[in-house]
């Protein structure tokens, strides 16, 4: 059994739950301490999980929005904590391994293929820039790099720290797609066709619907695919490609 | 004269009267040190303030710390004034107030930081940046706790 902890409610939560359903594995998601927790609930959550239900062979799957220390959490402490907690009782520990949930998009390559006509010289060299630091495994957050200092004055929110500019980067790339396509952090609003069968999609679309926005005018790789094929698709082109831990073997 | 601290490589190099060895390989521009107490991270502030002050230690070889910032008491209102410096802060969770702590993380390439501290602050970095200082035959290095690529 995979038992999922989350930080909260928001879009990762409901990723990785559509993750572990589509590649079929036996999973519960851990609920959730209050309705936004943050990263300051991890540790109850993990708590919880060691009381209630872990054993021996299980697997702890963690799932952090945003890796950084931050005031009144330490990530590396509670890392090392549940690290040598889960060895000490035979639990198999994944914890993800992006700085935060939106580099997982931001690193896909599909998505700078996708936008590149779709958004404006100096936001589509923006996306390509972070795209490439990520899959190179380099911080691109540099508040003096042009690329950075274009999505800053677009969105001054960027400028608070790498998750707020990683969350504003990505909601324009994927707003310049469709709604079907658009990723934001709140629940709820994660945009289906990452995650799903074109043809369940589809089955709530009218005819027009289909042909205007499907056959028209989508241009992902995996037009007309299974949600497993996509997600496939994000772990062969994205920073999940460093790793040799695929979705299918959690 | 050597420098202490090499910007181009990152790392801090120098020997003291008793030949020990600080020899620290940085691998960003921010590290947080959070180990045990006396390995030797209030032994490196001092030793750095005397160069900087001109008291070189009886014995010790001279060394360019130009290039570096010890934050006290004293100096502590000019953190935001400096350019191109490694700034080492012991006790940081009793030196910095929210308005240090915002310059910190404001400052993504301007300076590097090695920061002594023992509780989250709310210094924004990932656990990639987490060492501590290990001691082997007379020299202290700095051992990072994880080093995953999609962390940097």
């Amino acid at each position: 059994m995979i038992y999922v902890i989350t930080e909260d409610e928001n879009s990762a939560r409901h990723f990785w739950e559509s993750v572990f359903k589509i590649y079929n594995k036996t999973f519960t998601m851990i609920p959730l301490m209050g309705k936004n927790g943050g990263n300051k609930t991890l540790d109850s959550q993990i708590n919880d999980a060691f009381a209630k239900y872990l054993k021996s062979g299980d697997t702890l799957f963690i799932a952090f929005d945003n890796i950084a220390n931050t005031k009144s959490f330490n990530a590396s402490n509670l890392i090392t904590k549940t690290t040598s907690r889960c060895k000490k009782n035979n639990i198999k520990l994944y914890i993800t391994k992006y700085y935060c949930f939106e580099e997982l998009y931001l690193s896909y390559i599909e998505l700078v293929n996708m936008c590149s006509n779709r958004l404006s010289k100096n936001v589509l060299d923006a996306l390509k820039y972070v795209n490439n630091e990520i899959l190179s495994g380099r911080n691109y957050y540099i508040k003096s790099n042009k690329h950075v200092q274009t999505i800053i004055n677009l969105d001054s929110d960027a400028g608070k720290n790498r998750e707020h500019f990683a969350n504003m980067l990505l909601i324009r790339a994927t707003s310049s797609l469709n709604s079907y396509f658009r990723i934001l952090k709140k629940k709820g609003k994660f945009g289906e066709c990452w995650i799903q069968d074109c043809t369940t999609i589809q089955a709530n679309m009218n005819q027009h619907q289909q042909n205007n926005i499907c056959n028209n005018q989508c241009n992902f790789i995996c037009k007309n695919c299974n949600a497993m094929d996509k997600l496939d698709d994000l772990q062969n082109k994205s920073l999940q490609s460093n790793y040799t831990t695929k979705f299918s073997n959690i | 004269m050597q420098q202490c601290y090499n910007w181009g490589t990152n790392i801090l190099n120098f020997i003291t009267k008793n030949n020990v060895q600080y020899k620290m390989k940085f691998k960003g521009n921010k590290t947080i040190v959070n180990g045990e107490s006396s390995t030797g991270k209030t032994l490196l502030c001092t030793l750095l303030k005397q160069m900087l002050d001109d008291k070189n230690p009886d014995g010790m070889k001279t060394y360019d710390v130009s290039n570096i910032f010890v934050v006290n008491s004293d100096n502590i209102d000019k953190l935001d004034k400096q350019n191109n410096k490694l700034i080492i802060i012991d006790r940081a969770e009793m030196m910095l107030k929210e308005k240090e702590i915002g310059i910190i993380n404001d400052d993504t390439d301007n300076n590097r930081y090695l920061l002594f501290l023992r509780k989250p602050i709310g210094i924004e970095l990932s656990p990639n940046y987490f060492a501590d200082f290990i001691s082997t035959d007379n020299t202290i290095e700095l051992k990072y706790q994880f080093d995953v690529m999609g962390w940097n």
